[in-house]
């Protein structure tokens, strides 16, 4: 059983909460220049990493509200926990930001509306 | 006792909901004697009112409500017998006397106006249970992962959780009491649970607190 640290509640057992899944999946405006395959990944695929995992999760029994926590799917250790919106402030959770496949995918180019010119095409092997 | 039939299946009706409602009483006396370790007691009377705004709007209700609504999470206002119970950063339970509603719903309305709030009353989604008694502790903590010592769980705290996988909200109301808040659906489970994990402390079920 996890103790996860609501921003609001403080430390709460793992049973009050459900998880969301995967953090920092920004969608694609509605008026998109993106492909079927990269509008694709956006929507389906999902990290599983070893290690270091930035995932979404709400405090259902409790407050309801939801926020960020940094979970390593290793050793369960939870290495910070962070507002909606906001990105890891860790050294190590930005490290796992940044090294997400989605930083140079077109579909977050196309949520943030950079045309895509400006940007490389997907490195992404999917 | 006996007039809440309707509520707890004492009578050993077939639409009971666990072995344990039917078989057991309204009231079993403690086996190590003395008074029952927990009093259940349902709270009627009051009026729940789901108040969502934001601060800026909350800071308004101060005159209407007669205190200022609770700013810190999980923190209870009171002022008599009105609680206004945080449940979310823009979110507090509002409770108040039955009677009073219609016109606290009206100068609630004349006060804010076109403000962006809700005010929702859900006096029916949700019963509100005033526990007692020594052992209410020791009860509630077989079945809520929450520390609800004294030391931890002050007065004038509250808490969202959950009970034998029911969502209640819990507050600290006197030195002596809690009140539980269930949705009313799960109230007739509640009620069973706890006096199902109250066997061995005794209990009495009352009808209004």
């Amino acid at each position: 059983m996890l103790e996860i640290k609501c921003p609001y509640c403080g430390l709460r057992d793992e049973e009050e909460f459900g998880c969301g899944g995967e953090a920092h999946i920004a969608r694609p405006l509605a008026d998109n220049p993106i492909s079927d395959k990269d509008f694709a990944d956006y929507l389906f695929y999902r990290d599983n990493p070893k290690g270091l995992f930035l995932e979404r999760w709400r405090h259902s029994a409790g407050c309801r509200r939801w926020f960020n926590v940094a979970r390593d799917t290793v050793s369960h250790q939870i290495l910070e926990v962070y507002p909606m919106g906001a990105k890891p402030s860790t050294k190590a959770g930005r490290a796992a930001y940044e090294a997400s496949w989605r930083r140079q995918s077109p579909a977050e180019a196309a949520a943030r509306n950079i045309p895509q010119k400006t940007r490389k095409t997907s490195t992404s092997k999917r | 006792m006996a007039s809440s039939n309707s509520d707890n299946t004492s009578n050993g009706a077939p639409d009971a909901q666990t072995p344990q409602a039917s078989a057991l009483p309204e009231i079993l006396p403690n086996p190590e004697g003395g008074a029952a370790g927990i009093s259940i007691a349902k709270v009627a009377g009051r009026t729940l009112i789901n108040l969502r705004c934001e601060d800026n709007i909350k800071a308004k209700l101060e005159a209407l409500f007669g205190t200022p609504l609770p700013a810190e999470p999980n923190k209870v206002a009171s002022m008599g017998t009105r609680r206004a119970i945080w449940l979310g950063p823009d979110e507090t339970l509002l409770m108040i006397e039955e009677e009073q509603e219609a016109e606290f719903m009206l100068n609630l309305k004349a006060l804010l106006g076109t403000a962006h709030y809700a005010a929702t009353p859900v006096s029916d989604a949700i019963k509100i249970f005033r526990l007692g008694g020594t052992r209410r502790l020791d009860v509630l903590a077989k079945g809520c992962a929450l520390d609800l010592h004294p030391a931890s769980f002050k007065q004038g705290d509250c808490a969202q959780s959950m009970l034998a996988h029911a969502a209640i909200t819990l507050a600290a109301d006197t030195p002596d009491s809690l009140l539980l808040f269930c949705r009313t659906s799960y109230s007739d489970y509640v009620t069973s649970w706890l006096k199902d994990a109250a066997v061995e402390y005794g209990y009495i079920l009352l009808d209004n607190a």
